[in-house]
């Protein structure tokens, strides 16, 4: 019987080590895979149990913070509070254990978290006496008075306004609409969020859409400027040069009409832009060819991922292959298959206001430890340059008589010049979108804002005024 | 060790120690003093062993409990002493364990009453028919009506087993027995199969029958009994998972616990314990700053889960390490055995520990299906406790009359 007893053992002894096995497979070796599970809400807690940092604004308004939750009604201890509503919400985000993280709370998760700094002693002995974690504090761009004058500017209407300092990439202001309040996500003991969050994703307008970054809109004139640039830059156009608008122009059998069906007559090039000829843009057009305006369209970021803290779509030009000269044409003064966002044209309009040279966008400034103390600063980058100093200069004093005795006069203020371009985006079977681009002052320009109001009406008539109201308070801050 | 483990508890919890912490585990270690002098005093020649061990076990079980439940404690604590209690009073007058055998029969018809108790008067928990209420207390008769089967099956094969191992017939050429002898087993099987279906404790049945297939093995040396009792656990697995969802259900969040559908539900338990183990990592989160109380049942069928979690695989391996001597030091207690009775008892009651510790910690880490069914000496609960101390103490005793008899041998070869 023994040797069956032996034989047993070894069968026990085999099963147990099984176990071990197993136990190194499941809690080291696997144990990446399995706890990375979505279901796993270790992770969220742990998350939610450090004190994330706050975000807070160029002035030094908090604009997102965390709330302690009571111990017993919820696992999750610090939660998101953002004290401006809706003002916000397509910068920050929204930070949510139940819906997941969007804007800067998920850009910056790891810094806000505290996870990004390097380990200082302080650190150290925080989490040697397990003290409850304290995540870094985000300092932004974004000035919160003009975007509250760049948000009521808007009126609710769909559409979206960005505001950059050329001379840095600094994001001063950036608004979409309509939008939402993300507290009705943050999901504290007691309060509903899933209707809010049904409503939300159900919504036809899209409130979850930032269109500062994500819209793409077909840019109308104010591409002109691009065109221009191109034109000025090659030498096929010098702001005298004469052109003749007969308020239509046959391409390959096809008409190409004016806006609004108007005949400019003779004209030099620099009011064709002031009065935003298409005739002699479609002329220009093609006379560069398509190799030429679309290598400048990219030039100025068109085709290219813009690095910025958020997600951007890639605003569109076709490809020349792709176009012929109807379209060439066409999307010379930036109908045909062109899209942009309006963070895109706002760094156009940087361009020019920043002699040729388009700085990298940022919405973030400064990491601070929760002290205060600033762990890391962001220091402006060149990114583009797609045209010389002199261009520049040529095409902001163009810009300046779009505003002072063009289409975009709606945007005039006293004792300052504004140079300025407006776009007046036909769509197909609705109004057409209305856009102004524009920096001021034209000399040792402060900002550059684009402005975008979805089936408005004319720019000048719609996104001028609105780029005005921006402008006023740009200047005085 | 104890003693470190509820200070750690105590100041990843609250912040700071208090003396209130250390009374459960004072008493326990008390308890196990006493029980070690009882040993000492009424069977010197026990194995010295399996008591440490079992103490080890048993002191984690309560650390983890304090750790996890606070207010469950004091109740594990109490039984505790009560299942002492017990151990002192098998080592008092079961001291001559052999008079035992003439009772096989009843011992196993008291086994059987047991286990068909719950099916008439039981109450369901957690969608199985497994306790008794009497009174305020809880009582869940398998975990006794096993240590009576292994008592019945060690006396039964001791008396039979030369009977049952006899081949006659050839089937393919194997020499097989009987068939009237592959009666025990198929009764055998009939009854684990019934409470599976009708309890729906799938643990406890495959233990049952693990059990009896292993003494069936140690008394007869027949492969042919092992491999047909197999078939026979095929064929009724199979049975059960096409007959009864309860089944298919353990084998569906088994082979797959993260399936998004299931997860929040029926394989909620499984993943929640395997998230538990995975975060843990090699040294774990450390006493009290896990989060195993995410998983259900974590004081009983899933504590192994929170000690995997805060103790990481280095505590977990030690706790397995702990069986694994606990089982070699059974077998060697049982090797030493001159009876058959004492060996078969011995080994039956060392795989008792052994298989159903493997039973759990491998349904726990999802290398066997889920059953549900306690850690010997860790988990939460006193019928467990009580039949844990009530095998410790045969195992000692067998281990006390083994040495007693092997060193008159001796004396008597000097004389």
């Amino acid at each position: 019987m023994n040797r069956q007893i032996k034989i047993l053992c070894v069968v026990l002894i085999a099963l147990l080590l099984m176990v071990v096995v197993n136990l190194s497979w499941v809690q080291v070796f696997g144990a990446k895979e399995i706890s990375g599970n979505a279901f796993n809400k270790r992770r969220l807690i742990e998350e939610y149990g450090i004190q994330r940092g706050e975000i807070i604004t160029a002035d030094e308004q908090v604009i997102a913070r965390c709330v302690q939750v009571g111990a017993g009604s919820s696992p999750y201890r610090y939660q998101r509070e953002y004290p401006a509503g809706s003002l916000f919400a397509d910068i920050t985000g929204y930070d949510s254990w139940k819906y997941g993280r969007t804007g800067l709370e998920e850009r910056f998760n790891d810094e806000l978290l505290g996870r990004g700094s390097k380990l200082t002693f302080t650190n150290l002995l925080n989490r040697l006496v397990s003290a409850s974690k304290k995540g870094n504090s985000i300092v932004l761009t974004v000035d919160s008075r003009l975007q509250r004058v760049a948000s009521d500017a808007l009126e609710g209407r769909r559409g979206a306004a960005v505001v950059i300092d050329p001379k840095t990439g600094a994001v001063l202001a950036m608004v979409t609409s309509p939008t939402y309040d993300p507290n009705v996500v943050i999901p504290l003991p007691g309060r509903d969020t899933e209707t809010p969050w049904g409503n939300l994703t159900q919504d036809q307008t899209h409130p979850l859409v930032n269109r500062a970054t994500q819209g793409l809109y077909p840019p109308g004139s104010s591409f002109k400027v691009i065109t221009a640039a191109a034109a000025l830059e090659t030498g096929i156009a010098r702001p005298e040069t004469e052109f003749t608008c007969n308020g239509k122009l046959p391409v390959h059998g096809y008409t190409i009409y004016d806006y609004g069906r108007t005949t400019h007559g003779r004209l030099n090039f620099r009011r064709a832009l002031t009065v935003s000829c298409n005739i002699t843009f479609a002329q220009v057009g093609l006379r560069l060819g398509g190799e030429v305006l679309v290598h400048f369209a990219e030039l100025f970021g068109f085709n290219q991922k813009i690095l910025f803290e958020l997600p951007v779509a890639d605003s569109r030009i076709d490809r020349p292959s792709d176009m012929d000269k109807v379209a060439l044409a066409s999307s010379a003064f930036g109908q045909g298959d062109d899209l942009a966002t309006p963070l895109e044209m706002a760094l156009v309009a940087c361009a020019v206001a920043n002699n040729g040279v388009i700085m990298k966008p940022f919405l973030m400034n400064e990491i601070q430890d929760y002290n205060g103390k600033i762990i890391e600063q962001v220091t402006p980058k060149k990114w583009l340059e797609p045209i010389s100093t002199e261009t520049a200069e040529t095409l902001e004093e163009m810009m300046v008589d779009v505003v002072e005795k063009g289409t975009g006069t709606a945007a005039q203020i006293e004792g300052v010049d504004v140079a300025g371009k407006t776009g007046t985006a036909e769509v197909e079977g609705a109004k057409p979108h209305s856009w102004f681009i524009c920096f001021a002052p034209a000399i040792e320009p402060k900002v550059a804002i684009s402005v975008v109001v979805e089936n408005a009406g004319e720019g000048g008539r719609v996104a001028a005024p609105i780029a005005r109201k921006i402008l006023l308070k740009a200047l005085s801050l | 060790m104890l003693a470190f483990g509820i200070a750690s508890v105590q100041l990843a919890r609250d912040g700071h120690i208090s003396p209130r912490g250390f009374i459960y585990p004072g008493i326990v270690a008390f308890v196990f003093i006493v029980l070690h002098l009882a040993v000492r005093f009424l069977i010197p020649l026990a194995d010295s062993i399996v008591l440490p061990l079992s103490a080890a076990l048993t002191m984690i079980g309560v650390l983890l409990i304090e750790r996890l439940e606070p207010e469950l404690a004091l109740e594990q604590t109490l039984w505790i002493v009560v299942a002492a209690l017990s151990f002192v009073l098998v080592i008092l007058f079961f001291k001559n364990y052999e008079f035992l055998a003439q009772y096989k029969y009843s011992l196993g018809l008291i086994a059987i009453a047991l286990l068909s108790s719950t099916m008439i008067i039981g109450k369901e928990v957690n969608g199985a028919r497994l306790w008794l209420k009497i009174g305020p207390l809880s009582f869940q008769p398998s975990e006794l009506a096993k240590v009576l089967l292994v008592i019945f099956l060690a006396a039964f094969f001791a008396e039979k087993r030369e009977l049952l191992s006899i081949s006659t017939h050839r089937v393919f050429g194997i020499t097989v027995p009987e068939i009237k002898y592959f009666v025990p087993l198929l009764m055998m099987w009939g009854i684990s199969v019934l409470m599976m279906i009708f309890q729906k404790d799938l643990g406890s049945s495959l233990l049952f029958f693990s059990i009896f297939i292993a003494m069936l093995f140690v008394a007869t040396g027949r492969k042919t009994y092992v491999v047909f009792g197999l078939l026979l656990f095929v064929l009724g697995a199979y049975i059960c998972y096409l007959g009864f969802g309860h089944v298919r259900t353990r084998v569906c969040t088994w082979l797959d616990p993260f399936n998004p559908a299931t997860i929040e539900n029926q394989s909620y338990q499984i993943s929640q314990s395997l998230f538990a183990l995975s975060s843990g990592g090699v040294s774990g989160s450390g006493l009290g700053l896990g989060h195993p109380t995410l998983i259900p049942s974590v004081t009983t069928d899933f504590i192994f889960s929170a000690l995997g979690e805060e103790l990481g695989l280095l505590g977990a391996a030690s706790v397995v390490i702990l069986y694994l001597l606990f089982v070699a030091r059974g077998v060697k207690i049982s090797l030493s055995c001159p009876d058959d009775f004492g060996k078969l008892l011995s080994v039956g009651l060392t795989s008792i520990v052994g298989i159903q510790s493997f039973l759990i910690m491998g349904g726990v880490t999802r290398l066997i299906p889920l059953t549900g069914i306690t850690l010997p000496f860790v988990s939460y609960g006193g019928s467990s406790l009580l039949a844990n101390f009530i095998i410790l103490a045969f195992l000692l005793v067998i281990s006390h009359r083994a040495s007693r008899r092997s060193s008159s041998v001796i004396e008597e070869a000097r004389r």
